[in-house]
């Protein structure tokens, strides 16, 4: 009688297993998407990185070019905005960061947002609030405004001593200079200073025509 | 035959019911932000969290000081100079779980690093996740070095705040 009713049991046993396996894989809370829901241990890895670091000669050479990619966002209230501002940059005050006016701007995927302050302190700490939501595509220029007016607009030539690297990105600097504060920055000022459109991501058209 | 059957399915249940119950528990230590970005940002706009170098001074010199001083530069950094009683927490161990209760104690805590960046961003970070009370030294130990060990630290006039423009170096520049 055991040995009828043994492979019976194990079916039983088995199946009872799977369906009570099945209900905890029900139950369980979805993993979350590490690229969509970023936590605090990611924040702490992304700082770490630095990537979202903008050099001041990277920036100077993407106005310089005209680089489409690039916006610069200024952070600071509109009267220092009105008294001083890098060409091409839009004016979003920190406080108004997370209005729905500027949401088109702040969360988006075409451009490279450039944020900066008078420092990066305040640069940092909306590239901060931005990632916390989830946001992509804003970066902090490094040290600033104030950076940006020591390394780009007043170049110290660097030691004899130090490398080719040294010496071409002063070479660079001198160039960027000359841009920027001679007739050059009125010009590029006057023509870049219209906030541009966010322009949404396109899918891609397929390519009409041709034999097929 | 049925009374077995109806055993071991209640046996099995019970067993997955522990296995979730453990499965849960786990995953509650997790990362997730608790104070929402707009609740950071709104007190980012009302409240001043930086303390000013000299503030920091009189706080480290008085006998009765409660504050505590954080040093989040690496332990090499650390070992070379420190303000007088501070801890070192490195900027990238400052989630560990060792430090959870520290920073949940209540108690004043003060950030530095190297500059006022450095110190920021890890506030920002701890207030996003949750814990409060915690400012920054204005400057960070750049500033200090520079200024504060001198016998008059304020005769340089040299600026610890970052967003303050260089006004003179600004008209330097541009000659506006």
């Amino acid at each position: 009688m055991k040995s009828k009713y043994k492979g019976m049991n194990a079916r039983m046993i088995l199946s009872a297993i799977i369906v009570c396996f099945g209900m905890v894989a029900a139950i369980l809370p979805q993993k979350q998407n590490s690229s969509v829901q970023l936590d605090a241990q990611q924040l702490l890895y992304e700082i770490q990185l630095k990537n979202h670091v903008v050099s001041v000669d990277e920036m100077a050479d993407a106005i310089i070019n005209n680089d489409p990619y690039y916006q610069l966002i200024d952070l600071r209230s509109p009267e220092e905005f009105a008294a001083y501002n890098l060409p091409g940059s839009l004016n979003i005050p920190f406080d108004k960061l997370f209005t729905p006016e500027w949401a088109p701007y702040i969360d988006q995927v075409a451009r490279k947002n450039v944020f900066y302050s008078n420092g990066s302190t305040l640069a940092n700490e909306a590239w901060m609030l931005t990632r916390q939501k989830g946001m992509k595509n804003n970066y902090i220029l490094e040290g600033g405004l104030n950076n940006w007016i020591s390394t780009i607009l007043t170049p110290t030539a660097p030691e004899s001593t130090v490398g080719d690297e040294a010496i071409n990105s002063f070479q660079a600097r001198l160039g960027a200079r000359q841009y920027f504060s001679g007739e050059g920055a009125a010009s590029a000022s006057s023509a870049n200073n219209a906030p541009r459109k966010p322009v949404p991501a396109k899918k891609k058209t397929k390519v009409a025509g041709g034999c097929s | 035959m049925k009374k077995s059957y109806i055993s071991i399915l209640g046996a099995v249940v019970i067993m997955a019911l522990i296995i979730l119950v453990v499965i849960s528990l786990k995953s509650r230590n997790d990362f997730t932000f608790s104070t929402s970005a707009e609740t950071v940002h709104a007190s980012l706009i009302a409240d001043n969290h930086f303390v000013a170098p000299d503030d920091a001074q009189k706080m480290i010199a008085s006998s009765g000081n409660s504050v505590i001083f954080i040093d989040v530069r690496n332990p090499r950094e650390f070992d070379n100079f420190h303000l007088v009683g501070a801890r070192n927490i490195s900027l990238p161990q400052v989630l560990d779980s060792e430090y959870e209760t520290f920073w949940k104690d209540g108690s004043a805590k003060v950030l530095y690093g190297n500059d006022t960046r450095q110190a920021d961003q890890v506030r920002t970070l701890l207030v996003q996740y949750g814990y409060t009370n915690i400012s920054v030294l204005h400057g960070g130990i750049n500033y200090w070095k520079q200024n504060m060990q001198n016998s008059d630290p304020f005769s340089s006039k040299a600026e610890y705040d970052d967003e303050k423009l260089d006004a003179e170096a600004l008209k330097v520049a541009t000659g506006k």
